[in-house]
Order: C-alpha cells, then structure tokens, then sequence
C-alpha cells in the first residue's frame, strides 16, 4: 500500500514537471564564459534580471568556467555538436577568426542589423575586431587594455605629480628614473621605476604595445609574411632591453607575478598590466594607487588590448525564436554594461561609456580616455601559433639571454613555418 | 547444469568492475589515441582525413617545428627524470628509515613528510614560487643575509632545473617514503636478530639485509617515479612556463601546446604515442636488471 502511494505521488511529480515545461514553451539558452571573478558576480545579477523581466519567455542558463580551460571545453562541446554545447558564448575577439573560420559561429550582421547598432555606437578598433572575412561574428561586450598603475606615494616622494601621470616617451622615462633608487642604503637598487617581465603580461601584452607603438605588426598586409623582425619590431624590443639591463629601471629575471607582488609592496612606481587588476590593488591595504592609459613611449600611441565578444554558436537545429532571443539577451547586456563595468572592464559602447554611473567609475573611467588607441593582436586563424615563438624570443631577450634581433629572426622563421604550413592547406 | 556455468562465471564476475573501468579510461582511449594519431584530427572539422604515418613523419623531418620542439621537449624531460628519479628514491628510502626507527613522536614525523603528497601542484606550486621568487622571495632573503647574491631561481636554466627538481621531491617524496615503510615493517625481525649475534654493524645489516629485502619494493618505487616523472607537467607549467624559452618545457607540456592552442591533436597523439613508446622501454629495461633475482 505504502509502496503504490510513493508510485504514485513519484508519477504525479514527473506529469507535473514535463507538462510544465511543454505548456510554457520557455526557451533555454546556455550561456558559455569565463568570468570566474567578480565579473562573474556581476555578469550571473545581469543574466537574473534579465530572467526575471522574460519569466516564461526566455530562460538564459549561464555557465561559468576557468579561461585557462574554457576554450578547450568549448571546443570539445562544439566537435560533439551535441545539445548539451552552448548557445551563446564570450570569446575573446582574437580568438573569433579561429572558431569562425571551422564555421562553428553565427553570422551576426542580421541582428546587428535589427538591433540599429553601428561602427558609431562602438569604439572604433573594438568594433572592426569582430569583423572576419567580411562577415561579423562577435559582437563586443567590453574593452580590457593594458594599463598603468601608478603609486601615487612614490610619484609624490620623487617630486613627481600623480595627477599629472607621464605622457610622452620623455616623461615616462624620467618617471622611471626617478623612482629607481636604492631605499635602504645597502647598496642595491629595492624600489623600481617600471617593470617590463619575461612571462605574461610582458611578451603578450607589454610588448605588443610597444611594437605598435614603434609602429611594427605581426602580420604583411595580405597575411602572407611574419614580420616579426622588422626593424620597428627589432627597435621596441631592444628599447625594452635596455630599460631593463642597461637603464636599470625594472628589475631583471623577474618571475610570474613578481612585479605584481612589487607594486603590491610598494617598491613598484609604474606598474604595467591588465585593467582586471584594479579590484585587487583595492583590496591591498596601504596601497594608494590610480590607474592611467598606457604612455607612449614610441612614435605614437597604440595600447595592446583584447575584448569579449558575445559569439552565437551553430547548432543543428538552431531555430529563428531562438536566434531572436539570444539577440534579445545580447541586447540587454549591452544596454546595462555600465554595471558591468563596476567589475573591471571598459563596456564597448559608447553611449554606456558617457554614462554617469561609468564615469564615477574613476580607475576605469580614466583608462577609457584612450580607447580609441587600443589594438589588437592580428586576425588570423592560427594567430597563436604564429605568436608563440614570439613570445618565447620576448622572453630570452628580456631576461638578457639572447640578443633581440637574433631572437625575434628565429621567432618570426619559426612563425612563418607555420604560417605556411596553413597557406598550404587552405 | 546452470550451477556449473555459474560456478565458471564467478571468476569473471569479480574482475568485470575493474574490466570495464580500465577498458573505459585505459585501453580505450590508448587505442583510441594510436587512431587519432594517423589521421589529420582538428576538432572542429567535419573532416578528418587518414594520412597514414604522416604525423610522425613530421617529427622525423627536420626542419618542421614538432621536429624542433619535441625532440628539446623530450631530451628537457630525460634530464628531468634522470635528476629527479635517483633523488626522489633515495630521500624516500631515507626518510623511511629515518621514521622506521626508534624516535619519539615517530606517528607525527611519518605525517609531516607525509602531508606535502596530498597537496594539489596549484598549491605545492604557487607556495614555491612565492619562496623562489627573484626580487621578493624568502630563500633570496635568507641568501642576502648569509651575504650572498640573489639567484634568479626560475629565469636561468641550471636553478630553474634546481628549483623544479626540489619542488618535486618536497611534493612527492613523502609518498615513497610511504611505501618503503611498508617494505622496511614487513622484513622479519629474526633476520637482524641473526645478524646482531653474528657480531654485524648497523651498516651491515642495512647493506646485507635490510637493502636485499627491499628490492621488490625498490623496484617497484624506481619504476613508478620514473613513469611518474615522465609524465611531469604542473610543476614546469606552473612555475617556469618552459622557460627560459623552452629550456624546461617538457613532453607533456608541448604535446598540451599541440592538442589546445595549435589544435593538432593527431599530432599531439603521435607524440604520446612516442613518449609512452619510451616510458616502456626505458621501463622494461629496469626491470631487466633489477629484477635479476627478486623473488615475490
């Protein structure tokens, strides 16, 4: 008796559920990204609201991975091209030539186009990234540069003005050298005008910059030739050499996060790194710090940047309602991003920038000054495996174990072994 | 009738959950990675053409960069076996005896060495590279006091070897420590007993008894650690990056550069393929002359 009334109240719940789901029609959509951080936080409030305002319609079911091992994930989800692999997802916009031209995303020019969105709506640059043969595939969400942080006490004991930050290749070299000097009198430099590190972010990041800035690229024009040897190339890295080995003004053999942990401390005075740092250098006590545009220190500026794009994922049977609601999430994001930006990131509209809740923003808000500066790493498919041996000749050459010209001829002969190797087989 | 084939069936039974389990995430996938490993395998693409030998023939072909890059991944890993194996044997065989025998607070020395092995490599990692680091970290600050000169642990080739090879056996050590105990407790107490009446020092009942009963376990214990030391990847990855350049990158980390950044995982499996190939080979051959004349 017992038995049939569990059976029975079991079949009842299982009615219940699958009628539920079937009356309302609701559609789900998986919502693939990284942001592991507070940007995490922020973005999963967004998505509830969201939720909230479709109850019924639309359903966003957003799910959060490590970037170190989001990319592999979606890749595996996508080759099983089961329903379980996501809808929607953020990727990178260096990332969108690779993953559009296996054909796996959505072109999006349609709803861009509905949407009433622009190339005016969007900072420049960060708008043509998303562009791949002709065709658009991401749409972007936010711009992450690099950035300086400077500590304002060490600006202000080396008479320097932190409201004032440098500028030009003159004044960020002369902050550099004010700021190295040797506090406790044992004879050794502890405190650090700059830092330009051997790993990440200096070869990804770092020097990025500067060879745009000296007016170098990765790439020819037709994406046939590697040039990451040319003499603009060959003169950013040997700047950066020689502010580290001869100048004096980084610190040598720094290891990962070393610098990170120098600025954290105090002995830093320009930090160079990514515009995600800034929640965590205000959680650090004592550190009183603001955050500024990169300088230039070349011919002109250029920041080294990357964005999040939102991406629409093929899959078999993708349905136009669903294509319109992803549309209508995107949409919304994109509309609320100055909230976003609470969590780190520069949103890339625009009107959102103009925003007073993102101008009261005032690490992000002053970053945002330049980002019409901002570039990117070169569109091609195979870009990171082009790159790699770039950023290997960054590391020897920084850490003073290889001499720069010599370096950056092996990366760019090893990145055009490459680079062929793909030519053939297109 | 029935009974009878039941009774013949028993054996089987009790092997079938280990069977399907190693046939799921052993058998199946090596098998599965000699296919990948002959055919052009991207995962993205519908197509994934047979191309016979082709992906080894590339780490063969000189000129090509899995030519380049595996080879210096490879000889990066040898050296790291051939440092890290004989250390990481013998500390554990030292520290074995050490709390084999008789001190006080023996139970808490056994779980000190012990506690580094349960760590994950994030954490044994990240707490190494704090110490390590060049400008900020603890074991620079204790040179700087002795009047020495601060030692880029993890930007030069030889510390950074160094500096992988300590973490390595700060991190494991314990547990080979673990199984020689097991092997020192189970060699019999008469033996040494003999050996004391026989007027023999403690050196020579180590030499002649206590080295001979452990050679199972020796055996054993080389053996694992080099196959686990082949297999090194979160240390190098964590800490050095493979570098300078690619002086640490070892095997695992480029076979993992070749699968998930370049995306070619016939490639990638080929060089597993090839790197188990060695494991093997180098496995059989301890076997051949430790195992001479151990009995089981």
């Amino acid at each position: 008796m017992r038995k049939r009334v569990k059976v029975s109240v079991f079949l009842v719940v299982i009615l219940f559920l699958t009628t539920g789901s079937v009356l309302a029609e609701e559609i789900t959509l998986d919502f693939w990204n990284g942001f592991t951080g507070p940007d995490g936080t922020g973005m999963g409030k967004m998505v509830e609201e969201f939720n909230k305002e479709n109850e019924g319609e639309i359903e966003v079911e957003m799910q959060v991975m490590q970037w170190g091992t989001y990319y592999q994930k979606v890749v595996t989800a996508l080759s099983t091209r089961s329903d379980s692999s996501p809808d929607i997802g953020i990727m990178h916009v260096d990332r969108v030539p690779e993953f559009a031209s296996k054909g796996v995303l959505l072109d999006l020019d349609q709803i861009v186009a509905d949407l009433g969105w622009s190339k005016d709506d969007f900072s420049n640059s960060v708008w043509d990234a998303g562009i791949y043969e002709g065709n658009r595939y991401g749409i972007p969400l936010d711009v992450h540069p690099l950035t300086m942080y400077i500590n304002k006490d060490l600006f202000k004991e080396a008479g320097l003005d932190p409201d004032n930050p440098p500028k030009t290749p003159a004044e960020f070299m002369n902050a550099a050298a004010e700021m190295t000097k040797d506090t406790d009198g044992d004879g050794e430099i502890d405190q650090w005008g700059t830092a330009f590190p051997p790993l990440w972010p200096g070869p990804e990041f770092i020097l990025p910059t500067l060879l745009r800035q000296f007016g170098g690229s990765f790439l020819n024009e037709d994406q046939t030739e590697v040039v990451v040897d040319s003499e603009e190339s060959i003169a950013a890295l040997e700047y950066a050499v020689d502010l580290v080995h001869n100048k004096g003004y980084s610190p040598t053999d720094i290891q990962q996060d070393g610098e990170v942990t120098l600025f954290r401390q105090g002995r830093l005075g320009m930090h160079l790194n990514g515009i995600w740092m800034i929640s965590g250098f205000k959680d650090q006590e004592g550190l009183n710090f603001m955050s500024y545009p990169v300088p230039r220190m070349g011919e002109k500026l250029a920041i080294a940047g990357n964005s999040h794009n939102f991406v629409f994922f093929r899959k078999q049977g993708n349905s136009d309602a669903e294509f319109e609601a992803a549309a209508k999430f995107v949409k919304y994001i994109s509309n609320n991003s100055d909230q976003w930006a609470a969590f780190g990131q520069i949103p890339a509209r625009n009107s959102v920038r103009n925003t007073e809740a993102f101008q009261s923003l005032k690490h992000q808000a002053s970053i945002a000054q330049e980002v019409d500066s901002v570039v990117f790493p070169p569109k091609h498919p195979i870009a990171s495996s082009i790159l790699t041996p770039y950023y290997e000749a960054v590391n020897l050459a920084i850490l003073g174990q290889k001499e720069p010209e010599a370096a950056l001829k092996d990366a760019a002969e090893a990145g055009q072994i490459a680079l062929d190797e793909y030519l053939q087989t297109q | 009738m029935f009974k009878k084939y039941l009774r013949k069936l028993t054996p089987y039974l009790f092997i079938t959950p280990h069977l399907i389990f190693f046939t799921a995430f052993l058998a199946f996938p090596a098998f599965y990675g000699i296919y990948i490993s002959l055919h052009k395998w991207e995962p993205l693409s519908f197509n994934k053409p047979f191309i016979g030998l082709a992906n080894y023939q590339k780490l063969f072909t000189a000129g090509t960069l899995q030519n380049r890059y595996f080879w210096n991944a490879l000889v990066n890993t040898l050296q790291f076996v051939i440092f890290s194996v004989p250390a990481l044997v013998l500390i554990g065989l030292l520290l074995a005896i050490l709390v084999d025998s008789k001190i006080k607070y023996k139970g808490l020395f056994r779980s000190i060495f012990y506690t580094p092995v349960i760590l994950s490599v994030t954490s044994v990692t990240l707490i190494w590279m704090w110490m390590l680091d060049s400008q900020t970290g603890l074991i620079n600050y204790f040179f700087n006091q002795l009047g020495l000169d601060s030692v880029a642990w993890l930007s030069r080739e030889t510390p950074a070897w160094i500096s992988l090879v300590v973490t390595t056996v700060w991190w494991t050590a314990g547990h080979n420590m673990l199984l020689f105990l097991a092997g020192l407790q189970d060699i019999p107490q008469h033996l040494y007993e003999a050996a004391k009446i026989d007027g023999a020092s403690i050196f020579e009942q180590f030499w002649y008894i206590t080295l001979p009963s452990l050679k199972p376990t020796t055996l054993f214990v080389t053996v694992m650690t080099t196959v686990a030391s082949f297999n090194v990847f979160g240390q190098p990855f964590m800490m050095t990056q493979g570098g300078p350049g690619r002086s640490t990158q070892v095997a695992i980390m480029y076979i993992q550069q070749e699968a998930f950044t370049n995306y070619k995982m016939g490639s990638a499996a080929a060089m597993a393929i090839i790197v188990s190939l060695f494991i093997i080979v180098i496995g059989i051959f301890q076997f051949k002359i430790m195992s001479s004349d151990v009995k089981y």
